[in-house]
């Protein structure tokens, strides 16, 4: 069972922070599990607003050809708009590999690689608005903010490289809850994840890792000053962990600095890996650029990397925003699997796709759809999951999730499996009981482990 | 749906020879139920009761579980366990793991459809669980429930260290442990600590004339302190950590709260004012009931609308039940330390708080109003007190609006109406909103089985807790919600919980760390009290003088615990950390609000004007930028930076702000990297220090070196200090050797931290 660490960081030593030892009071310390893990790390690639099954992965012979016709069964009790009759896509399918995955002619680099991802189409959710599905995806909960999924997973496995930060999110959306999607609400701050946005330069940058005007020999010169005062300090009022340990996070945060901007440089990278990821072509390069950094991110040994990709919200002009939006995400998103998997990380690292919703496979107006959180498509990559499969199924139109269907909480409950944590463990007290990632729920969705 | 047509088809196709029901029911219908029901629904050994459903019986779907008979024979369009098999309800689909087959679901339809033929007459059936009587008394000997009683002070036998009964109170738990207190601290750090404590301010920043010498220099201090308009901002801070204020709802749309500000500004000011507790708390729970409520009164009751909540959810009434239940949570927590929001699903699982309890107490917030619709995106309750004059005014400006757009009036009339309303909008003032809650219609709420409004049990009377009731408590009426009668007995002295846990805070506020250390859980999942009696006889305290904050607050800062040192006293052992109070100060650094303002201050660029909104943003505007962090360039205090909950300061949470979505009396003390980068790289602590760099006096470097020790530190620097600082300004690499000089000040534990 792990423990809390609730008695707050400025009661424990430091050292936690630095040594590679094992042990339940050094928060960020690296943990051992009681499962055996199959990833290590994380990257999540969100594609916030809610992208649409039916024209992406979920194929549905029988919507095109009913379509303009009503749907033949009940639409949900609670809808978050108007809907009318079954809406055809306005794109043609095709099976790719050995796996014989059915992908959207959106989706030409995603659909070379098939075999391998665990595409699951029988994914749903609970909450029909942007807001509230966004943080049940991200923090198992829509109901009050609790820490987020990230967070979670540093408080169950600590840190891998304590000179970065352990959960970073690239460019997150700041409305539907904003910094609620990377809080570690009532887990302790050093859990907390850390947004990269684009500086003043439209760098990606972690937040005060570096100032451009500052001389390196200057700024040693200071440190080396400070830690003589804080020294003298403790010298004159006595042995103090939390003063002890400030003067370790000096240190912490002089190598981060050292560190992190090398991780951010993207400059070293050759031009294949440019070009795998479509860093220099006009629709890809910003998603690019978030997908190449999550990679070296991970490689540098961050548990979770989050990069979101906007905005897939396609109440009218489906045809022509989702294929816009495909083109931006399809390569990147391919050119950092294959990236993995040459470099012999994708084992280790648990790729995750989606959206906080699907579509509804009826027209909202005349070429849109509307949210639907009852049936939509994900996709896994590495990390221990079966690759080249196609799990779960959506009914004949690809509204409602109906066979072994996959909540979120579930989702979640499988994520911490593969990383070697079992769900039902990782909690946390807090306002008179304990919390975990998956609330009340959850089942490892034991079919899609390798 | 299918249409009974195809029923009728699909029943031939299962091969029913209709009259054969028996056999229909066995070898098509049984096997059904027990491959895929009777796990979850019957009654076999190890296997839970889902819902209260059985389905191995007949009488079982007869009475049904908490949703109701499961089905009705001859009609199975309408049948619960049919709609439950579709799958088309997304909180009813069983069984939950797959959806049945096609030809399954066919099956259920024809047998329900035929009359639902049940042979099970009593598939070994066995009574449910009797429920546990429950056993109040026992219940309500725990410690927290039990009523302070007034503790003897005790004697100890050092006799001349107590100052105060408190003092008393703790040498005595010393003197059994064989610990002694330890020494006085420095006058200097006196000093710091002080004004930190009551103001959030550095010394400098106050610039009182020192009095060191004179015997009743403290107590002097003190009073001016507590006097001062930054006491309120400082201790008003605390107050809207546990009422978890922000300027936006935060959780999914991320809408301005134009008008909290009011409330955060009241906060202060009752602080300042010394508003006797009980009325604080009565004012912020049902301030709009007061016989002659004023605006204050109303804005008071900001408390519960402030709050983190959805504004975009497709089901109102989830929407609705989620306000409450925030409110009913953070109203526990607040003001009695009671986690009442773990009993929204079942009865608390450790606390004697049962779902009857917290619906009880849902049914008074369920009756108060606090968003005037529930649609998307909705929208919350607002006063407009404006002057009538006002008013009046802005019906003209919005019929002037609306002829200036007419397409049916002519250019000149058009033109003549824009600049009307030009001219009016210049000189007409801004209305007086007030974002706050009012009286809905008032109901009792049903149980809510498993938290859902569609598992309705039975009606609960509005109450207070059950287990509360062995003192007399008001009971709600049919005309108003019940927030009165809950706010009178909130703040009654029957009350075991509001005093101790007050009491808790101001000591946690002072010291670092509660007496109780889960400031915000007095529950048995809580802390046990480090110190009991003392807690006690402060609580009392508060009650004998009529609920005054500042009167118990001079008790603690002029009591010799205040003024001890940080170390050389008795730290308690790793192994039992909060059996007893540590017999020294505990270290505490600047809160996130106070470093900030002390860099301001020391800059010369604080502005101490109060009060108003700092949100540019009109009423209801989204507030997604992410430019909010330009606020902190403000000069006005860290209390008045607008906190919106999508986009928090990145420096404040990284030194610990509360996070503004749940109650908290107990921030946390971090020591994290990015605070260390923090210091190093920001622009604000670059800025400060140049600033502060600048206005060195014209002296030698000596001169100036034990100008900044005694500005920033309080004292002057010893020869080795300026030994080592002469040094470092000798071989300083780059020009603004003091800048540096002053950064390397200002990141060191001995400014961060309060000795």
């Amino acid at each position: 069972m792990l423990q809390q660490s609730a008695a707050g960081f400025g009661a424990l030593a430091f050292h936690g922070l630095l040594s590679q030892a094992h042990g339940s009071s050094q928060p960020l310390a690296p943990k051992t599990s009681l499962i055996a893990p199959k990833a290590k790390r994380v990257i999540f690639l969100f594609m916030h607003g809610g992208p649409s099954q039916v024209d992406l992965f979920d194929h549905k012979p029988e919507l095109t050809k009913l379509d303009g016709k009503p749907l033949p069964f009940d639409k949900p009790r609670i809808v978050s708009s108007n809907t009318g009759n079954l809406l055809g896509s306005p794109f043609s399918f095709k099976q790719h590999g050995q796996s014989g995955a059915h992908v959207s002619e959106l989706l030409p680099h995603i659909g070379k690689i098939v075999d391998d991802l665990c595409i699951v189409r029988s994914m749903h959710g609970s909450n029909s608005r942007h807001g509230g599905a966004l943080l049940e995806l991200h923090t198992g909960s829509d109901t009050f903010p609790r820490p987020a999924m990230g967070s979670w997973i540093q408080y169950g496995l600590g840190t891998e490289n304590e000179n970065l930060p352990g959960f970073l999110t690239i460019n997150p959306a700041m409305g539907h809850g904003g910094a609620n999607a990377w809080s570690s609400s009532f887990l302790p701050a050093h859990y907390q994840g850390t947004r990269i946005a684009r500086n003043k330069d439209k760098h990606l940058q972690i937040p005060f890792i570096q100032r451009e005007e500052t001389d390196r020999q200057a700024q040693r010169q200071e440190l080396a000053f400070l830690e003589s005062m804080n020294q003298a300090h403790l010298a004159r009022v006595g042995s103090d962990t939390t003063l002890e340990a400030r003067l370790a996070s000096y240190e912490l945060a002089f190598r981060m600095q050292m560190e992190a901007p090398t991780v951010q440089d993207i400059s070293s990278e050759t031009a294949s890996t440019r070009a795998l990821y479509g860093l220099d072509d006009k629709p890809t390069s910003q998603f690019a650029e978030q997908c190449l950094l999550a990679r070296r991110f991970s490689q540098a040994g961050v548990r979770f990397v989050q990069a979101t990709h906007r905005y897939w919200d396609q109440h009218s002009k489906l045809k022509t925003d989702h294929t816009r939006l495909a083109a931006e995400m399809d390569k990147p998103v391919a050119g950092l699997i294959t990236d993995l998997k040459q470099r012999g990380l994708l084992d280790e690292t648990l790729v995750l796709w989606g959206g906080e919703f699907g579509r509804t496979p009826v027209a909202q107006g005349r070429d849109g759809r509307d949210h639907n959180p009852h049936g939509f498509t994900m996709f896994m990559a590495g990390g221990g999951v079966k690759p080249g499969i196609q799990y779960g199924n959506t009914d004949e139109f690809g509204y409602y999730s109906v066979e072994n269907r996959v909540h979120f909480h579930d989702l979640h409950a499988t994520m911490l499996h593969l990383l070697g944590i079992d769900h039902l463990q990782l909690t946390f007290k807090h306002a008179g009981r304990d919390f975990r990632l998956t609330d009340v729920y959850g089942n490892v969705v034991h079919d899609i482990l390798g | 749906m299918l249409s009974g047509r195809i029923l009728t088809i699909l029943c031939l196709v299962s091969g029913v020879v209709l009259g054969d029901q028996g056999a229909y029911f066995e070898t098509h219908v049984r096997p059904l139920l027990v491959a895929h029901c009777y796990e979850c629904h019957s009654a076999e050994e190890g296997s839970k009761i889902k819902g209260g459903l059985r389905l191995d019986h007949r009488e079982g779907w007869q009475v049904g579980g908490d949703s109701g008979a499961a089905l009705i024979p001859g009609n199975s369009r309408d049948s619960l366990l049919i709609k439950a098999v579709h799958y088309r309800d997304p909180e009813l689909q069983m069984p939950p793991k797959k959806k049945l087959a096609k030809a399954d679901i066919a099956v259920l339809e024809c047998w329900i459809s035929e009359g639902a033929y049940d042979p099970r007459e009593t598939a070994n059936p066995s009574p449910p669980p009797p429920t546990a009587e429950r056993d109040l008394e026992t219940e309500r000997a725990f410690w927290s429930f039990q009523t302070p009683h007034s503790p003897a002070i005790p004697t100890p036998q050092t006799k001349e260290w107590a100052k105060t009964p408190l003092d008393a109170f703790l040498l005595d738990q010393w003197e059994r442990r064989g610990a002694s207190p330890a020494p006085e601290t420095s006058q200097a750090s006196l000093t710091r600590r002080l004004t930190d404590t009551l103001t959030g301010l550095p010394p400098a920043a106050l610039d009182y004339p020192e009095e060191e010498d004179r015997p009743d220099a403290r107590e002097r201090l003190t009073d001016r302190l507590l006097a001062s308009p930054r006491y309120g901002e400082r201790w008003g801070r605390h107050w809207l950590d546990v009422a978890r204020y922000a300027d936006s709802n935060g959780m999914d749309e991320n809408k301005a709260y134009t008008n909290a500000w009011r409330y955060r500004d009241y906060v202060i000011s009752a602080f300042n004012a010394d508003m006797p507790f009980d009325q604080f708390a009565i004012e912020q729970l049902a301030g709009d009931l007061l016989p002659q409520s004023g605006m204050s009164h109303k804005v008071a009751t900001g408390f519960l609308s402030v709050g983190p909540k959805m504004l975009a959810c497709d089901d109102p009434e989830k929407m609705r039940m989620d306000i409450v239940d925030e409110q009913v949570d953070t109203t526990g927590r607040a003001f009695l330390g009671m986690t009442f929001g773990c009993a929204r699903c079942h009865d608390h699982k450790f606390d004697p708080m049962s779902i009857e309890d917290y619906y009880g107490l849902a049914g008074i917030f369920k009756s108060t109003k606090t968003l005037v619709n529930y649609k998307v995106v909705a929208q919350w309750h607002t006063y407009d007190l404006s002057p009538e004059d006002v008013k009046s005014a802005h019906r003209e400006i919005e019929k002037l609006r609306k002829q200036s757009k007419n397409k049916k009036l002519d250019d000149d009339a058009r033109r003549n109406a824009k600049a009307a309303l030009e001219t009016l909008e210049a000189k007409t003032a801004a209305k007086t909103l007030i974002m706050a809650v009012t009286e809905d219609d008032v109901a009792d709420v049903p149980v809510h089985l498993r938290g859902s409004y569609q598992t309705l049990g039975n009606s609960t009377p509005r109450q207070i807790p059950v287990v509360f009731q062995s003192t007399p408590v008001p009971k709600p009426n049919n005309k108003q919600s019940g927030r009165m009668e809950l706010a009178q007995w909130i703040a009654s002295t029957n009350n075991p919980l509001t005093a101790r846990v007050l009491a808790n805070r101001l000591w946690r506020w002072n010291f670092g760390k509660g007496v109780v250390t889960s400031t915000d859980n007095f529950g048995k999942l809580g802390a046990a009290p480090r110190h009991k009696a003392l807690l006690d006889h402060l609580a009392r305290e508060l009650v004998w003088g009529d609920w005054s904050i500042k009167r118990v607050q001079r008790l603690l800062v002029t009591s010799a615990r205040y003024s001890m040192s940080s170390s050389g006293g008795y730290e308690p052992s790793e192994v039992d950390p909060y059996a007893v109070m540590p017999s020294q100060h505990e270290r505490q650094r600047l809160s996130a609000e106070s470093l900030r303002d002390a860099l301001l201050a020391h800059a010369d660029q604080l502005d101490l004007s109060m009060g108003g909104q700092l949100l540019k943003d009109k009423p209801g505007a989204y507030v997604n930028r992410s430019s909010l962090n330009d606020y902190l360039e403000n000069p006005r205090r860290a209390v008045y930076m607008p906190i919106v909950r999508s986009a928090l300061y990145d420096a404040f949470v990284a030194f610990d702000m509360a996070d503004p979505s749940a109650p908290n009396g107990d921030r946390r003390d971090s020591v994290v990297a990015p605070q260390a980068l923090y210091m190093m790289n920001s622009a604000l602590v670059h800025q400060a220090a140049d600033r502060i760099a600048g206005t060195r006096p014209n002296s030698s470097d000596a001169g100036v070196i034990n100008h900044f020790y005694r500005k920033l530190l309080n004292r002057q620097a010893t020869p080795n200090e300026h030994r080592q600082a002469t040094l470092f300004l000798e071989s300083y690499a780059e020009d603004d050797a003091w800048s540096a000089f002053v950064r390397v000040i200002l990141a060191s534990n001995e400014f961060l931290y309060l000795d």
